[in-house]
């Protein structure tokens, strides 16, 4: 028997395709774009590698923004639920999740036996999160998988005071007015993106479970850019664990629920 | 949904130029006055056969409104104003303020002042009124009160009775009465009588309408509630706290996810009810006055107030709701720049967490309709539903 979890997010869409015992089988990541059909799409990608075809999937669970309007779900669960049982299944002893979308950034805490305390999303704005990156790469005219590996180039963050995304924009544009090298203001983004979502972080934190290296995973899309995932150690103090695949867990965990409903 | 609750719509509106209630008092050749904060004594204009209105606001686009008052400030006040510049507050013959947030005071002075009603009136209401504080603002309140009365007296041209009060006062006691009938109805968890959206609905059209007419139709509501066969909820049982909303969607979304307000603390809710005026044994008009500044200083107090322990004595009532409702879960939705509540917020939110009640606080703005409230909403009833698909 097989199963699917699919995440519909805001910038890109995932499906992972587990067997009952499972094992991981295959996964996809596409964007997500407009109009309707992508989880058909990302789950066909997934089912051709797997060699499986649609009717041998048991039990689909969708999750993201998108998961109300995937047509061929069984059931759906929000993001936090997928994402908390997903990092958990790599990460046993994980308690906090911090997960960097396109369009949302949030924090969770776990219990002892991997149940949601209690979570925190960003306000309704793109500070903070994936799409801010994807602006001001625009902006600076440098593609967004090279963000992380230019911000380690620079020399030191220039300082990006603005949380708000079109004034960061402004100021960006005044910063490479001003001659500010390029891996400097991308250090300076990628640090405000840090001490933004360490703020969500913050919110978050309970005297009864301490942050200790192996017990905070980072996860989403920005986990993939090494410049914001350093800044972020560097504000907690100790390296963070970071999946292979830092943008499937939210569609693994929605798979390993399905498992649960065959 | 009852169907006779889906017609309540009809006899009222958000804008008030449209409802119907109005028209039709108006028509009898009297008197239409808005208001906006619970602080405003009703019973005072109902004796005066004036129809009170409570201003529900809209969700509509802001165009107008940001000339005159900055953007920092709940979007709920700023569409009344919007509405009294788009010319939708027409019909009110008066309005009366009552000193409730600083905001509010502010914006309702600037609403009256563009729409230019031919009565206005503002009531100071000492926010201090505990304590060593409590005699000398029950003496305050009751001066104020009593200008109101004279003011409204000259404007009738004729005197309002203490026979008048009295009955007003007891046209409004029943309405509280059978609304607390409402909120047990619904909050029965073998066989709930109403549905939360059901229970906004009425308390929508309640705060619209004239309470001698509403109560023969809370009486029939209750008599078809107690005949109908709602099965238990399923889902997570949920009190709300805030202040009000610009339409039902909050209370509508938590039912789609399988759960269901059961209980409030909401201005347009619990708060707007709650507590009965207690009638004198002499019903004077000094001793009615009385015994209506004494209900508005010991009420459920709203964030607003400055009395030490405004927090834990509005804890203490929702406490007693989560107990009689028999609540899993409390989630805050309280307006963005409502900084009165967003104050209170953190103490009720962690005294709460500390006697191990799962909470959610968001901000809301115009509506609560986005994904992310629905994605936050849906993940705290998966949650606290102890879904065990998360911890297998
Ligand atoms: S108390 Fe809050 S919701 Fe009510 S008028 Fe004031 S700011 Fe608006």
């Amino acid at each position: 028997m097989y199963v699917a979890g699919i995440d519909i997010g805001s910038m890109t869409s995932k499906a992972v395709i587990l067997s009952s015992a499972g094992d991981v089988l295959s996964h996809a990541v596409i964007l997500t774009g407009t109009g309707s059909g992508v989880a058909q799409k990302v789950l066909d990608i997934a089912l051709e590698k797997a060699k499986l075809t649609q009717d041998q999937i048991n039990y689909v669970v969708a999750t993201g923004y998108g998961r109300v309007g995937v047509p061929f779900k069984d059931k759906q669960v929000t993001e936090i639920t997928c994402h908390a049982r997903g990092v958990r299944h790599l990460f046993p002893e994980v308690s906090y999740i911090i997960d960097i979308g396109g369009q949302d950034s949030k924090v969770i805490r776990l219990g002892l036996h991997g149940e949601v305390q209690d979570f925190a999303m960003n306000d309704k704005c793109a500070a903070g999160t994936g799409r801010f990156l994807a602006v001001m790469a625009g902006v600076l005219n440098v593609g967004l998988n090279d963000l992380g590996p230019l911000s380690l180039e620079a020399k030191e963050p220039a300082i990006i005071s603005s949380t708000c995304t079109v004034f960061a924009e402004s100021e960006v544009v005044s910063r490479i007015a001003e001659g500010t090298p390029v891996n400097s203001i991308i250090a300076g983004l990628n640090k405000a993106v840090a001490e933004r979502v360490y703020a969500l972080l913050r919110t978050k934190m309970v005297s009864q479970i301490k942050l200790k290296e192996g017990n905070v995973v980072l996860t989403g899309g920005v986990a993939r850019n090494i410049g914001v995932a350093k800044a972020l150690e560097e504000k907690i103090g100790f390296p963070l664990c970071i999946p292979d695949h830092p943008q499937l867990t939210g569609a693994l965990g929605a798979a390993l629920i399905a498992i649960d409903y065959i | 949904m009852l169907e006779a609750i889906s017609q309540l719509s009809k006899s009222y509106d958000r804008w008030p130029d449209q409802s119907n209630a109005v028209k039709q008092w108006k028509s009898e050749g009297k008197k239409v006055f808005g208001y906006m904060c619970n602080h405003m004594p009703e019973e005072l204009l109902f004796a005066g056969d004036i129809l009170p209105v409570k201003f529900l606001g809209d969700s509509i686009p802001i165009v107008e409104a940001n000339q005159y008052h900055t953007v920092f400030m709940c979007y709920y006040a700023r569409t009344i104003l919007e509405m009294g510049l788009q010319k939708g507050l027409t019909q009110l013959d008066g309005m009366i303020g009552a000193y409730s947030c600083e905001g509010g005071c502010d914006i309702f002075q600037i609403i009256a002042d563009t729409a230019n009603p031919s009565f206005y009136q503002f009531i100071t209401l000492p926010h201090d009124s505990k304590g060593d504080k409590k005699e000398i603002a029950t003496k305050f309140l009751v001066e104020e009160f009593k200008v109101v009365k004279r003011s409204l007296e000259e404007y009738l041209g004729r005197k309002i009775t203490a026979a008048e009060i009295q009955k007003a006062i007891d046209v409004y006691n029943e309405t509280r009465g059978l609304l607390r009938q409402v909120y047990d109805a619904r909050g029965n968890a073998e066989r709930p009588g109403f549905t939360g959206t059901e229970v906004a609905k009425i308390l929508n059209w309640i705060v619209e309408v004239p309470k001698d007419e509403a109560n023969v139709k809370l009486k029939e509501l209750l008599a078809e509630a107690a005949k109908r066969q709602l099965p238990p909820v399923k889902g997570l049982r949920i009190h709300l706290s805030g202040t009000l909303f610009l339409d039902t969607e909050i209370f509508q979304l938590i039912e789609d996810l399988g759960g269901m307000v059961v209980s409030d603390d909401l201005c347009m809710g619990s708060r707007y009810f709650w507590d009965d005026i207690k009638m004198p044994e002499n019903p004077t008009v000094d001793n009615l006055i009385l015994a209506m500044v004494n209900q508005k200083l010991e009420k459920v107090p709203c964030s607003c107030m400055c009395s030490e322990k405004v927090a834990e004595d509005r804890l203490e009532h929702i406490k007693k709701l989560i107990d009689k409702y028999q609540v899993n879960g409390v989630i805050f939705a309280v307006h963005k720049w409502c900084d009165s509540h967003a104050m209170d917020r953190p103490f009720m939110i962690k005294t709460l967490q500390d006697m191990g009640i799962p909470v959610l606080s968001f901000e809301v703005e115009r509506t609560i309709g986005d994904a992310q409230a629905r994605t936050r909403i849906e993940s705290f009833l998966e949650m606290i539903g102890g879904n065990s698909s998360v911890t297998g």
